[in-house]
């Protein structure tokens, strides 16, 4: 009884903490992008503007909602849960701190502790695609369609670099649990993938750009030629479950790009810190990388769809399968046996 | 372990909640004013013309054909990056079955594979998203020719040719003028 409260808990604790930081990270794009273009950005709801994302939440909820009416209503009115529901499970295996008690319960900081998480996880996040193509689909509006057929080509593409730089640290941990994976890259900080596989590091960093539609590879929306992509036939709830399904990948991404490559939860040189501690050092290292996000978004301009496709068929796909094959080479050489 | 698939059932749960919730919330309390315009698809102010499920460009279908092919052949290599580490240390299920060198071999030999229908690919040209064709040499537009101004080293010349001219017409010309 007790251990089912304390997963009740943490399913409570990390959806209050994942939407949270959704609805938090809107706040931030908007304020980031004030900051680099020497704005002020949102500062009228509450203090620094931080109740902004409540008023807009306020809004979605208070206005209308079309459904075209040519549009396919069934799965019309599915795409957006397709979008969001897969981008929230994936977090589910996700470590955020090592071994833990609470309230008595011996336990650990994540929903679930799966052999196989790092396969889930690409499992369950190669999902996110269905809601996007679905949705650009049944709107039966020409931007919609070209929007979802340009984000599924690009997402389809961008998926081998990130699965393969999955397998080439799968490879060298022996193994496809999170919390093995970070395991094995704790004690110093060169122990990190990111330092351990630097090729792999930086084609996941860019697939993850790729795989969340961001800039520079926002073609889904790519607002100056599609009006909104995908979505934009949406409105209301249906519109923010797509918005908070958006975030929510990047957040996802940004967790998984710590737990691969920059030692997930650990603390260097501090092998058993407190849980508190952990859960402090996983959240730094994972608002680096949705900094990032927003850095690059403000920053560089979009690539072009050929640039787009080639980059990622005829650059980054055979690297990554070089990069395996190296670090295969490697592993079997014993260079990994500690 | 199954457990642990539980928790993963309780996590999806409380997820479908939530966005059912979220969407069952905002239909009581959103306003209703159905318009035949308003369910018009949204082409920027312009009326709709016709529908959008049309033929699209069969590159699409090639691009997920492929990244089918590749997904599920990394599929493939999971189980293998998970053993290589054990077999190589002589340890786990596989012990002393002397089937090491082999999943290793085998093993490159998958992905050398995989790199050779990147190759195959590549040569097909499926993976060039512009299609190439023997595009006309650009010509500049002819009604309006350009004006093309001669360089310095040219007018620099002609100075010279006048002022050579000048010295060979110059005392002609003022004896006329005398």
């Amino acid at each position: 009884m007790e251990d089912f409260l304390v997963i009740l808990l943490k399913v409570a604790a990390i959806y209050g903490g994942v939407i949270g930081t959704a609805a938090l990270y809107t706040l931030a794009e908007r304020k980031v992008a004030a900051w680099i273009q020497y704005r002020i950005g949102p500062n009228r709801v509450g203090p620094w503007g931080l109740l902004q994302p409540l008023a807009d939440g306020v809004k979605f909820i208070f206005k209308e909602e079309l459904v075209p009416a040519g549009a396919n209503k069934l799965l019309f009115r599915l795409a957006p849960m397709m979008s969001a529901v897969p981008a929230m499970l994936t977090i589910a295996v996700v470590p955020f701190a090592g071994d833990m008690t609470l309230f008595g319960v011996d336990t650990f900081g994540a929903i679930a502790k799966i052999d196989m998480s790092a396969f889930y996880v690409v499992a369950i996040g190669g999902l996110g695609v269905y809601g996007i193509i679905l949705g650009g689909w049944s709107s039966n509006s020409k931007y919609s369609l070209m929007g979802g057929l340009r984000a599924s080509a690009q997402m389809v593409s961008y998926e081998l670099s990130l699965l393969l730089g999955i397998l080439s640290i799968v490879v060298v941990s022996g193994s496809a649990d999170l919390y093995d994976i970070v395991d094995a890259q704790s004690g110093a900080i060169w122990r990190w993938n990111a330092f351990q596989q630097p090729l792999a590091f930086g084609l996941f960093v860019i697939a993850t750009f790729a795989e969340t539609n961001r800039h520079p590879f926002d073609f889904a929306e790519c607002e100056p030629e599609l009006v909104a992509g995908f979505h934009t036939e949406y409105s209301s709830m249906k519109f923010a479950l797509f918005f908070l399904g958006e975030y929510c990948a990047m957040i996802v991404m940004a967790s998984l790009t710590t737990t691969f490559f920059l030692g997930g939860f650990e603390v260097p040189f501090w092998a058993d810190a407190p849980w508190v501690i952990q859960l402090a050092a996983f959240g730094a290292k994972t608002a680096f990388f949705l900094f990032l996000f927003l850095w690059v978004r403000w920053t560089l301009p979009r690539f072009r769809f050929d640039q787009l496709m080639s980059l990622g068929w005829k650059v980054m796909l055979p690297l990554s399968l070089l990069n395996v094959f190296l670090y295969g080479a490697l592993t079997s050489f014993g260079a990994f046996g500690d | 372990m199954y457990f642990d698939y539980l928790n993963v059932l309780v996590f999806a749960g409380v997820g479908l909640v939530f966005t059912f919730a979220n969407l069952i919330l905002a239909s009581i309390i959103r306003p209703k004013r159905k318009s035949d315009v308003g369910l018009e698809t949204y082409e920027c102010g312009e009326e709709t013309i016709g529908d959008a499920w049309i033929k699209f460009d069969i590159r699409y279908y090639t691009v997920a054909l492929v990244y089918v092919i590749f997904a599920v052949e990394i599929a493939f290599l999971f189980p293998w990056a998970l053993v290589l580490k054990e077999v190589i240390a002589g340890t786990g299920a596989a012990a002393g079955s002397g089937i090491g060198a082999f999943i290793i071999v085998e093993g490159f030999l998958f992905i050398a594979i995989l790199l050779l229908g990147l190759a195959y690919v590549w040569a097909k040209g499926d993976l060039d998203w512009v299609l190439h064709w023997d595009a006309p040499e650009y010509q500049p537009p002819t009604k309006h020719p350009r004006v093309t101004l001669p360089s310095i080293a040219e007018l620099e010349a002609e100075d010279e040719a006048d002022a050579e001219a000048d010295g060979e017409d110059g005392p002609d010309g003022d004896e006329e003028a005398a």
